[in-house]
């Protein structure tokens, strides 16, 4: 029985070198992903996306999925900086004294991505990966009146594409959440007294092609997003 | 020539085995999240490999094919409303043997886990261990050989590891007490150490080494020297 | 195989790259575990260089030890946590990594972000169960054909009682916590002050520190995670 772990055994020296060398390439675009999510590096971020390949997407699982560069930008960093642009108003308000000059002052996105499942096509043109994503978070909360502290974990799924230059980037990447929550309160007490999303400033292209499936004490965990197996070529991959 | 070209697919062969368990191991995590036991026992355990084993935490260790699907897959909890568990991996250190047939590996696992209460809500727990595991070659693929759990803290989330030490959560099953539909273990625990005020934390698993054969080495599920 | 199979010099070279990036995963990995369980003497004797020139050791808001041996009789001498400690719990994991090695392979530079806990022992109470999360920038260098840590720099994401957030405790600074900067009593000073460090606070703005590395040729073309940041 074939399982997900297998090398083709069909590929040369050249080719089975590059899916290694792709895995180290996307650890470190991954790697280099959070470190810029964290330190407001919005254009960064955007980026890593695809420059040469049709089809960029991303899709927050609240929120739908939105398309091309414009849509990566719209869904990754303009809730950054809706947060940004709330907190530093909050902060200036609650906290004269520090004197706050950049809205980003006390927020904190501390994001630890672990658990990788990466499978590189046969072709070694694409590949698909998977991560758990602890993380920590801090922004300015209106009816506490001070930044709070809280936790989240989320799944990313996202689908790399090898371009010409020889830079491998992100083509689709997709953010599951399994649980936010105030440190002060445990994601069940958090799911009891379920709110809505914050809205985006943009809306989506497409509605999220699964349903949210945040913690809720309702609902029984599902596996998704699906982890990859070995996969022949882009267009053999089934939805992220 | 042909020495260096051989010399060059064995240690090709060697990242790709290391980059083939790490796959293995994030596999076990989003199944075991997803509450797919059963699906991950038969796609990612050497079921055929003598001398199979698994040790989870406090309830020693189980033998053979069958014992392990009877802890691991009979006794895994239902899947109901209000559960989630999730463990991350982190950390690893990972050595394959020279001659390519086992691997070891260790990791640090984040985790959470909420369980259902018959009255009341569920309760969410932070949850952290470790992995010690051998790894075997069957079918050309890489699979679980000994899985040894190891506890680090599980603790409800308004309580710390500290306080849950000394003041164990009622709800708790006692140490070792089996979940239902669960085989019992063929042997005793080899090694689990929850945090504890009393204790001072022994150093395990030990990261492996590089090593030739497994001949040469222990499993995980041996009991520590 | 094909001509275009056999195994060049460029090919060889790629292969131990990728050799290389393996071989500093689990050197940081055996770090881990090694610090998670006290045994710092081992660490400094397995994992670090012990030879080589300019070895330094960046430990959060206390500051930077230069050399091996002062290294030594900080790190290892005055442990304050050594093993077989009851009621200590220390545990840091090693996630999210970039790592560059360098293109002579003589050097490596990599970053990671680690979410941990600490369990300290206090005197007439409980021990304190705490969240602490940090981030490492680390520079390797090979000695006697093994990679080896050369500049090891910690830096603080937050260290908070497990029953108070890192807001309230950056505010209202728990009373068990030593002094920023101050060293454990008996410590030896450390040999230059804290290049960076940012643990959270109200008006902290997070900036890319440690920076990821970006691919390099040779040594010369960068800077130590020891050496006080370009911009910050």
């Amino acid at each position: 029985m074939t399982t997900s772990t297998e090398t083709p055994t069909t590929l040369t020296r050249v080719q089975r070198l590059h899916r290694i060398k792709a895995v180290h390439e996307i650890h470190n675009l991954i790697g280099r992903h959070a470190f810029f999510n964290a330190a407001g590096h919005y254009d960064d971020l955007i980026g890593a996306f695809a420059r040469h390949t049709p089809g960029v997407t991303v899709e927050l699982a609240d929120w739908g999925v939105y398309k091309g560069l414009d849509g990566a930008r719209a869904a990754l960093v303009g809730p950054l900086l809706e947060m940004a642009r709330r907190n530093g108003e909050g902060m200036r308000a609650a906290y004269p004294e520090l004197d706050v000059r950049d809205d980003r002052a006390g927020m904190l996105l501390e994001s630890a991505f672990t658990t990788p499942v990466i499978q590189v096509a046969e072709d070694g043109g694409s590949a698909r990966g998977v991560w758990m994503v602890m993380a920590a978070q801090t922004g300015f909360n209106p009816d506490a009146g001070r930044p709070e502290a809280g936790w989240a974990w989320v799944h990313y799924a996202v689908d790399f594409v090898h371009e010409e230059d020889g830079a491998w980037r992100i083509l689709r990447l997709r953010v599951v959440p399994r649980f936010r929550t105030a440190y002060g309160s445990s994601w069940v007490e958090s799911s009891l007294r379920e709110q809505a999303p914050p809205p985006l400033t943009t809306t989506s292209d497409r509605p999220p092609t699964a349903p949210l499936n945040d913690y809720s004490v309702t609902r029984v965990p599902t596996y998704d997003p699906i982890p990859p197996e070995p996969y022949r070529t882009l267009d053999d991959l089934p939805p992220l | 020539m042909a020495q260096d070209q051989d010399d060059f697919d064995r240690r090709l062969r060697r990242l790709e085995d290391i980059h083939e368990i790490n796959n293995l191991m994030g596999m076990h995590e989003y199944l075991h999240a997803a509450g797919r036991n059963g699906e991950e026992f038969e796609k990612l355990f050497a079921k055929d490999a003598p001398g199979l084993t698994f040790e989870p935490e406090d309830w020693g260790v189980f033998e053979g094919a069958e014992t392990v699907k009877g802890c691991y897959v009979d006794g895994a909890p239902p899947e109901v409303p209000g559960l989630m568990t999730e463990h991350a991996a982190t950390t690893p250190v990972i050595e394959i043997a020279e001659d390519g047939l086992t691997a070891k590996g260790v990791w640090i696992s984040p985790g959470h886990e909420t369980f259902p209460m018959p009255d009341g809500p569920p309760i969410a727990h932070w949850s952290w261990g470790r992995y010690g595991i051998d790894f075997v070659k069957e079918g050309g693929a890489w699979k679980f050989w000994h899985f040894h759990i190891y506890t680090t803290f599980r603790t409800p989330y308004h309580q710390s590891w500290v306080e849950s030490s000394i003041d164990r959560p009622p709800y708790f099953p006692e140490p070792g007490q089996l979940m239902e539909g669960m085989t019992p273990p063929s042997r005793p625990v080899t090694f689990n150490q929850p945090y504890h005020v009393d204790t001072a934390q022994q150093p395990a698993p030990a990261p492996p080494v590089p090593y030739r054969t497994f001949d040469e080495t222990w499993s995980y599920t041996d009991q520590p020297t | 195989m094909d001509d275009h199979d056999t195994v060049t010099p460029d090919l060889e070279r790629e292969l131990q790259r990728l050799e290389d990036v393996q071989a500093i995963h689990n050197l940081v990995g055996r770090r881990a575990y090694l610090h998670s369980a006290g045994l710092n003497d081992r660490e400094l004797l397995e994992c670090w260089a012990t030879d080589a020139p300019g070895v330094s050791f960046e430990a959060e808001d206390w500051g930077v030890w230069d050399g091996w041996d002062h290294i030594w009789n900080a790190y290892v001498e005055k442990n304050p946590f050594p093993a077989g400690t009851p009621g200590l719990l220390i545990e840091h994991t090693l996630t999210t990594p970039v790592i560059e090695v360098a293109g002579d392979g003589l050097t490596a530079k990599g970053v990671w972000i680690s979410p941990g806990h600490e369990t300290f022992p206090l005197p007439d109470a409980l021990p304190a169960a705490h969240w602490s999360w940090g981030r490492y920038g680390v520079d390797f260098l090979k000695e006697d054909g093994d990679w080896r840590i050369w500049h090891l720099h910690v830096y603080t994401t937050f260290r908070t009682p497990y029953d108070q957030d890192w807001v309230d405790s950056s505010v209202n600074r728990p009373a068990h916590f030593p002094k920023e900067g101050e060293v454990v009593p008996g410590m030896p000073v450390v040999d230059r002050p804290v290049t960076f460090n940012q643990p959270y606070t109200l008006d902290a703005v997070r900036v890319l520190q440690p920076p990821p590395p970006e691919p390099y040729g040779t040594w010369q073309e960068t800077t130590g995670y020891t050496d006080p940041p370009k911009e910050a």
